[in-house]
């Protein structure tokens, strides 16, 4: 029988923002100037601030929900058999988690899960590259969004309902800033 | 349907799990206790080092003992083989200006190999090839009790699977039609000895790599449309191992640095244009200066802006240019797949040439060989070089075609009907029963002309043929070859970068979504001249037996006739919103108003 063993030790840090399109969006902007003391919060709150006033398709209609998450995970794993190291691994990356929903809160384009985009994004804070990273990811949530709520319209249309339930919950912007773990 | 595929390769390097870095990993071998006084004198005088010793030692217990002890004695093998891929290295890549990923590792991969029965049939026939190896991961320290039981143990899980294999050959051989071809299933080769200096492990100075890496994926920056961009560095200093119960016992270093860039953009008809460059060299010192590299980018740059401006080129069938770079990929799908060993003989291989040893397969002016010794051709590192292929034999060149006439074929230990013998082209990836594939192909011409001369060949014969144009290939990125009978003989490439050169004069013009299709016996007969420079494609290239780093050589080839379709696209927009970076440069409008226009 084998003995090996994997040690995995994972240190990750989250930041996650999201914008509504709606007046409640006022209570979060108390704390933006906290929040853009972080380069990487800074560089993700710019591009959803484009993304929300400019993104849209002709004749299309614009994203009502967009959310940015990016995951700074460093991870490290060591492994042994039979008493000899096999070698460890050390990794660092930053994972960018990309929510866009189209329609409104009744009835959105959201299906099950894992709608979205993903996309490595920067280690080096580097503003741009943050930003194209999340611009990428965003442009291709929102095709998708669009495709699945005409889906979903369509498919709604073909059934006869006799309760409506919402699809998204309105939840009020909160904004919570934390030193990154080192 | 098996295809084979061959590409400048932009993926990232999958984790090493089991197999180290960037998919590849040149296990490897021995050489012929005959050719050891050959050997330069200071490779003989190495001693073997502890891993080697530890490994001998496993193997000489397994093989003495497996079968042979007990009262339920069980078939012992009649071949065991340990070949272990000892990798270092280093991977470091960046997107959009940034660096996304950069990482160091080391790793010690051992392929176990038994073999039952006899060379004439034994647990790997047909379609249980797979059956002869077993992987695992091995210690990095010089433990001979751990490096030890790490063998026994993937030993005795090989030969379980090995029993249980051969039983079912057995059984086939039975029930089944008598094969076509009745060749044995492993050849009997001399052991090989040599000691080589083993690779150290990968030294790069990170920081100075990680900022120039950056900053050449910055370059994209200066364009807009080029959506997409990844520049990755990758060094890895491998040590192969290799003994046998047959006496071979081979440690070969294998160095290579490798940047690899890929660019992206898309036309506004959702088509995507992508370009890949490759740079190689032993170590990461060789590698171009930073001034060149970054030219490079831009000239990548340039050409991806222009060609999503391109039109969209016709289905054509007329006179055509390859460029050398062109005419290697498609050498290397049309030609060198079909000459591998192994696919002329199975129940399902479509064997083109299977049969026309010793007759014309191409013009009497080209030859075609495979030299895995080349380390360069002119300047250029060539990515196939190896010293000693996966199964222990000595790397060769070897002379497929000569003057128009094939000669034999890519031999691994697999014997075919008309050559019983390696030819030391046994080549895999870790986890994989070795088989015959190419290492360098480098093709060659006595019908050269300067490339000016070329291209006036190129109106000359499109004017013949009443075609207002004819086509030149300058670069093509990939291509996969179908070689089953279950499919149509065919190969395609993508092109990507093709101009038409025009009849009347008229400036040549850039095209895009072409793809060439065509099948093999007739594209090669068309080959009308070739020019006087040759090109090399380094790529990695993916088969049966994995990924394997391959290089492709060749002059630029006048085609009188080559049949191009309309290549498969995506239907999807480009971005609405332009690039972040670019809004520095020029503010660019939204495409929701670039699309009203």
């Amino acid at each position: 029988m084998n003995t090996i063993s994997p040690i995995r030790m994972l240190v990750g840090a989250g930041l996650m923002i999201a914008c509504f399109c709606a007046p409640s969006l006022a209570a979060a902007q108390q704390t933006r100037a906290d929040a853009e003391k972080d380069p990487v919060l800074k560089a993700m709150l710019e591009e959803l601030d484009r993304s929300k006033t400019e993104l849209q398709l002709k004749d299309f209609a614009k994203p009502f929900y967009i959310q940015y998450r990016i995951e700074d995970v460093e991870n490290y794993q060591t492994k042994a058999g039979f008493g000899a190291t096999e070698g460890s691994q050390r990794s660092h990356e930053r994972v960018a988690r990309i929510t866009v929903r189209v329609g409104d809160y009744k009835s959105d384009s959201s299906g099950g899960r894992g709608d979205g985009a993903l996309q490595l994004t920067a280690l080096d804070d580097d503003p741009i590259a943050i930003r194209s990273a999340l611009w990428s990811a965003t442009d291709q949530a929102y095709k998708n969004a669009l495709s699945a709520y005409a889906q979903k319209q369509a498919a709604l249309k073909e059934v006869r309902r006799h309760r409506r339930q919402t699809t998204s919950a309105r939840k009020s912007p909160s904004s919570r800033c934390q030193p990154r773990s080192s | 349907m098996t295809e084979i595929s061959f590409a400048a390769s932009w993926r990232p390097a999958p984790k090493p799990a089991l197999s180290p870095f960037f998919g590849r990993s040149i296990q490897i071998v021995f050489a012929a206790s005959a050719l050891v006084l050959a050997l330069p004198a200071g490779a003989q005088k190495q001693a073997a080092p502890v891993l080697m010793d530890a490994m001998t030692a496993e193997l000489h217990r397994a093989f003495t003992s497996l079968g042979k002890q007990g009262d339920d004695k069980q078939l012992p093998p009649y071949f065991l083989s340990y070949a272990v891929a000892d990798a270092s290295a280093v991977s470091i890549r960046a997107q959009y200006g940034a660096l996304a990923d950069s990482s160091v590792n080391h790793v010690r991969v051992a392929d176990v190999q038994v073999r039952l029965g006899d060379p004439k049939l034994d647990n790997t026939h047909g379609t249980h090839r797979a059956s002869a190896v077993t992987t695992l991961q091995l210690p990095l320290t010089d433990d001979r009790e751990a490096l030890g039981r790490t063998l026994w143990l993937a030993t005795n899980t090989g030969y379980g699977k090995a029993l249980d294999n051969f039983l079912r050959v057995k059984t086939e051989a039975e029930v089944r039609a008598k094969e076509e071809d009745t060749s044995p299933d492993f050849s009997q080769e001399a052991p090989q000895t040599y000691f080589g200096k083993p690779a150290p492990l990968v030294v790069v100075d990170m920081p100075a790599w990680e900022k120039r890496v950056s900053a050449l994926s910055k370059v994209f920056r200066e364009f807009p449309d080029v959506y997409q961009n990844m520049v990755m560095l990758t060094v890895q200093n491998e040590t192969d191992y290799f003994a046998s119960s047959e006496g071979s016992r081979v440690v070969a270093p294998h160095l290579q640095a490798r940047l690899v860039v890929f660019a992206m953009t898309r036309a506004d008809d959702g088509m995507d244009l992508y370009r890949a460059q490759t740079f190689e060299a032993e170590t990461v010192d060789g590698l171009p200066a930073q001034p060149e590299l970054e030219a490079a980018m831009r000239e990548l740059g340039k050409s991806l802006e222009a060609l999503r401006k391109a039109p969209v080129t016709q289905p054509f069938d007329g006179p055509v240019i390859l460029s050398g770079r062109a005419a290697a990929v498609f050498f290397h799908e049309v030609l060198g797949h079909r000459l591998e060993g192994q696919r002329q003989r199975g129940d399902e291989e479509g064997q083109t040439f299977t049969k026309e040893v010793g007759k014309e397969v191409l013009p009497t002016f080209l030859s075609v060989a495979d030299d895995p010794t080349a380390t360069k051709f002119g300047t250029t590192s060539l990515s196939g070089t190896y010293e000693y292929d996966d199964e222990g034999q000595k790397a060769r060149r070897v002379d497929l075609i000569q003057d128009g006439v094939l000669k034999t074929f890519l031999m691994s230990r697999l014997p075919i009907a008309s050559f019983g013998a390696s030819n030391g082209h046994g080549r895999a990836s870790t986890g994989h029963v070795p088989t015959g594939r190419q290492g360098n192909l480098i093709v060659t011409s006595t019908k050269s002309v300067p490339e000016a001369e070329l291209r006036k060949q190129l109106i000359d014969e499109a004017k013949k043929q009443e075609k207002p144009y004819g086509l030149y290939f300058e670069d093509i990125s990939s291509g996969f070859a179908v070689t089953q009978r279950s499919s149509p003989q065919a190969f395609s490439v993508v092109p990507l970068v093709v101009w038409r050169v025009y009849v009347d004069g008229r400036p040549d013009e850039l095209v895009r979504g072409v793809s060439i299709v065509g099948t093999p016996l007739a594209a090669m007969k068309k080959i009308l001249a070739t020019g006087d420079k040759s090109e090399v494609f380094n790529g990695e290239c993916g088969a049966e037996s994995g990924t394997i780093l391959v290089s492709a050589v060749a002059p630029a080839m006048l085609l009188s006739e080559m049949e191009t379709q309309k290549q498969a696209q995506g239907i999807a927009r480009p971005p609405i919103l332009p690039i972040p970076g670019a809004m520095t440069a020029a503010p660019a409008k939204p495409a929701s108003e670039k699309e009203a226009q």
